[in-house]
């Protein structure tokens, strides 16, 4: 089964932190997206009234909540992370993603990954960005922890062979403890090839995932786009035109079983 | 300040009775249950549906506000003097409202009698002769550009 999310912009934005959380969700669920991204401003733990209906919500609908670190060393980020992790234990969310950049795939950073605590490297996963892929993927190989494959990284890297549905599949494969997740978006028309474009290429996400329906995987698909859920909406009608047969697959309800 | 244009989300919503409107107007408040969490929590624009209890303007939109910010509480703590009723202990989404201006004129509904919460925009309620139809005419909404 493939969840997928996208970042949301909620109006208006002076609400208190549980407001603002669990509107997210409930956004979220209302659009069938089952993976939620959470600014780290409010990924910090709750106050004790408020904690029981948004932990009801995040079970009963079963969303998988991710919170994108921001561009920092990792020693800098080690506090926040602390925080972020209480923040999903408090929620019982045990699949939920830490994503962090690394900037240089050194011998320095690879011993201050292996040395995290271990309730951190549990959430913790490692987004491709510039680096060579191959290089990259024997990085995360090498300190433990999950990479997360991004397509337009990789098809701006292009390397030799060009097979992003192999390393998808075998960095999916990486994802011991939790379901893969991966990255999708394609290049601006209009802006640097690095920025995100507001429209996700349908044709390559219905490619990688009938290589991982083939392959017997299931993965979370987090969508960047700077228009969230339109992108996700033009994306989800354009896969029921293109390979309607993804659909069965697709989870945007609660009433398909997480089990396939 | 919000800037208000024609695709502005809004929502149309029922103010059923007489303490539901004297919070709306004294503690520019309104309060919907949780479970509409998703409609309200993206709009700027809440357009207020007075149903038959309205003694001058039954079946009429009659105000517009813009919505400031939302919380969760408690409806008992919203409704104090409401403690036994059958939702008292569940939550509720209560939206902060401010420049609250009624509609001139009110826009009549001599169809639709049944609306809660509906889902639109600034530009398509301005254009609207009665609820239910659309035109090219427009009504003025303060802060939305002519």
């Amino acid at each position: 089964m493939f969840r997928f999310g996208c970042a949301l912009q909620l109006q208006p934005q002076h609400s208190d932190q549980p407001s603002q959380l669990y509107a997210r969700c409930a956004v979220a669920c209302h659009h069938g997206l089952r993976v939620v991204r959470i600014p780290p401003a409010l990924a910090s733990p709750l106050p004790a009234h408020a904690t029981a209906y948004v932990r009801e919500y995040v079970q009963q609908h079963r969303l998988r909540l991710v919170v994108h670190a921001p561009f920092a060393h990792i020693s800098q980020l080690i506090p926040d992370m602390a925080t972020w992790v209480s923040f999903f234990q408090q929620l019982g969310c045990a699949d939920a993603v830490i994503i962090c950049h690394v900037p240089q795939l050194d011998a320095p950073t690879a011993t201050l990954l292996k040395r995290l605590d271990p309730t951190i490297r549990h959430y913790l996963a490692l987004e491709h960005t510039h680096h060579a892929p191959d290089r990259f993927g024997a990085f995360t190989a090498q300190v433990g922890i999950p990479p997360i494959f991004d397509w337009q990284h990789y098809h701006q890297a292009a390397p030799w062979p060009y097979t992003p549905d192999r390393t998808l599949c075998e960095w999916a494969a990486r994802w011991v403890t939790r379901r893969p997740l991966w990255h999708m978006s394609s290049a601006s028309a209009h802006g640097s090839p690095t920025q995100h474009g507001t429209v996700v290429d349908s044709s390559v996400v219905i490619w990688l995932l009938r290589s991982l329906r083939t392959s017997g995987h299931v993965c979370d698909i987090e969508i960047e786009s700077p228009a969230g859920i339109a992108a996700w909406t033009r994306l989800r009608r354009e896969i029921q035109h293109k390979a309607p047969e993804l659909i069965p697959f697709i989870q945007s309800g609660d009433t398909h079983a997480d089990t396939q | 300040m919000l800037t208000l244009n024609e695709s502005t989300p809004l929502i149309l919503a029922i103010v059923p009775n007489q303490a539901s409107y004297d919070k709306l107007i004294n503690e520019q408040q309104y309060c919907v249950p949780i479970r509409y969490m998703a409609t309200v929590a993206d709009v700027s624009m809440l357009a207020c549906y007075m149903p038959g209890w309205h003694p001058t303007h039954p079946r009429h939109v009659t105000h517009v506000a813009r919505i400031m910010s939302y919380s969760i509480q408690i409806r008992e703590l919203i409704w104090p003097l409401q403690p036994h009723h059958p939702r008292a202990t569940q939550p509720y989404v209560v939206l902060s409202l401010t420049d609250i201006e009624p509609l001139t004129p009110p826009i009549p509904s001599p169809r639709w009698h049944r609306i809660s919460i509906h889902r639109t925009t600034t530009g398509t309620l301005a254009r609207m002769p009665y609820l239910g139809h659309t035109s090219l005419r427009r009504r003025h909404i303060a802060g939305l550009p002519d």
